[in-house]
């Protein structure tokens, strides 16, 4: 019944994401809050469901374009606060640095499938102890308006969070920009 | 169908965005309480000590009464220069045996629902162990707490594991607070975590991967790391000392020892109450608590941010503590505003 109703859960949440690109200079940034329900596999614990709000900041400082496939390494940043209380106990704010893969497909000019996989550390809270966790996304783009130097693409997506014995998963949509900032860039000097 | 369906969606947010989820939770509290000022012994005298733990008793059955809290209190206080036996042998007197007996009392009366608060402020040595009063009734001025071979009397010492083995049968969640020298002893691994000092790749992803379990019966809010000291003020230049650590944790709680601001030497009559305790519990949300709230985590924040000393040694501070809390996943709520 609680597996049950997280996923209805599912079905409700949004994200809001925002990501800016630059395919010259072959790097983005995505920024993403998500409101996260919560599960956790351990049937022992007494903490059933929780939800909390978490927000992630991705940067890929390169990535590598061929044919239809493109490649990168990202950073990543997040925060999950804001957790249910359960009797007289509650998840701790949980802060966290990582890094991971981005592997992206273009299946065809509108539309663009993005897969993440990444790993990292988190604080737990005012405790000086840190966790690992692992998160993948998958991130499809649908491009709606292209014009010169830019796109809009709207997106979709899943993303999962995992630290031991609690499965973080959020589904959304968001608004994808890209833009050709050198292009632009060298376009405004070269007209002065 | 659509309408049901809608119906269904506007309850999970609602659901989702408050703590229905989270039943009003009821709890009770079993404070067990040990302070000595040493005066009785050749050892040290502590000035804060006494009034740190009096007055901490008092804020906590104040809030109890106030949010209909089942209370129970038991304090085991040595205080002042006396060590005949008619001292010496007094049940509340925080002798290695009577504590024992005290954690021991405390498994049988305490439930599931219980937050059991053991309160210690003292001397430790280096390995954390809390340093109890003495029985020694022969000795003339003071009692004396050394052995021939110069160390501490062992029958003095109660260390951590047996403080720990002591806990074992105490049902509920139980909080050690301890304001000592070397207090971070306590601390213990988490099933999920490394601490900083600790923390390298290999160990967390072994942590990762591993099917141990996390146990959070046992909370831990210190005033110190496991190799550093824990202080009070000079008593030559003030007359009423508090322990840096419980004075912030107070403050934290909302109490108020007549005393605003920075230490001072004096003493405003007009906050001595009947009982000889000097401060009273101010009202509303008190200041440490985070979204109506106070946690051990919205506690030691608030230490962390008001105790008037450093935390680190930087800046040529020679004197600092840094307040350590238990390192697992979960925080305890100890009450809600």
């Amino acid at each position: 019944m609680r597996k049950k109703v997280s996923f209805i859960f599912l079905l409700i949440v949004t994200v809001v994401s925002i990501n800016a690109y630059s395919s010259d200079l072959g790097s983005k940034f995505d920024l993403n809050l998500y409101y996260h329900p919560s599960i956790t596999l351990d049937d022992s614990s007494d903490l059933p469901i929780y939800s909390s709000l978490s927000s992630t900041y991705d940067f890929t400082p390169l990535y590598v374009k061929f044919n239809n496939h493109q490649i990168g390494a990202f950073f990543s940043i997040f925060q999950v606060s804001d957790s249910l209380i359960y009797q007289n106990e509650y998840l701790r704010d949980f802060s966290a640095v990582g890094m991971g893969i981005d592997y992206g497909y273009y299946f065809s000019t509108n539309f663009f499938l993005n897969t993440k996989l990444s790993m990292g550390v988190g604080k737990l809270g005012q405790s000086q102890n840190k966790e690992l966790y692992t998160a993948v996304s998958i991130i499809p783009s649908f491009i709606i308006n292209k014009g010169d130097g830019y796109s809009i693409s709207l997106t979709t997506g899943v993303n999962v969070i995992y630290r031991k014995y609690l499965l973080a998963p959020s589904v959304g949509i968001g608004v994808s920009t890209s833009f050709d900032w050198l292009t632009n860039y060298i376009r405004k000097v070269s007209s002065k | 169908m659509k309408r049901y369906f809608i119906l269904v969606v506007l309850s999970l947010f609602l659901l989702a965005g408050c703590e229905l989820l989270s039943p009003n939770y009821d709890y009770e509290i079993n404070l067990l309480n040990i302070a000595l000022d040493y005066q009785n012994t050749d050892i040290s005298s502590l000035y804060g000590t006494l009034n740190d733990s009096k007055e901490l008793e008092k804020t906590i059955r104040l809030i109890c009464s106030e949010q209909e809290i089942n209370y129970t209190n038991f304090s085991y206080h040595q205080e002042g220069i006396k060590h005949d036996s008619a001292t010496v042998n007094d049940l509340n007197y925080p002798s290695k045996t009577n504590i024992l007996s005290a954690l021991e009392k405390l498994s049988t009366i305490s439930h599931d629902n219980s937050i059991n608060i053991i309160y210690y402020s003292g001397h430790a040595n280096q390995n954390g162990s809390w340093l109890l009063a003495t029985t020694d009734t022969l000795s003339t001025e003071y009692g004396t707490s050394f052995s021939s071979n110069g160390l501490v009397n062992e029958e003095q010492l109660l260390s951590v594991d047996e403080i720990y083995n002591s806990l074992v049968e105490v049902k509920g969640k139980v909080v050690i607070i301890v304001d000592s020298c070397y207090s971070g002893n306590f601390y213990k691994d988490s099933a999920y975590s490394l601490s900083d000092e600790k923390f390298n790749f290999i160990d967390a992803y072994n942590k990762f991967i591993s099917t141990n379990e996390e146990t959070n019966d046992i909370y831990i809010l210190v005033a110190t790391e496991k190799d550093n000291k824990s202080y009070e003020p000079s008593s030559l230049y003030n007359s009423r000392i508090h322990g840096y650590f419980t004075k912030a944790l107070l403050e934290g709680l909302g109490w108020c020892d007549g005393e605003k601001g920075v230490l001072s030497t004096t003493i405003d009559e007009d906050y001595i109450d009947e009982d000889g305790i000097q401060g009273e519990l101010s009202n509303g949300v008190p200041p440490a608590a985070k979204n109506n709230i106070v946690s051990i985590d919205s506690l030691v924040s608030y230490i962390k941010s008001n105790q008037e000393i450093a935390q680190n040694s930087n800046n040529y501070d020679v004197y600092h503590q840094y307040p350590q809390v238990s390192g697992g996943r979960f925080d305890l709520v100890l009450f809600r505003y």
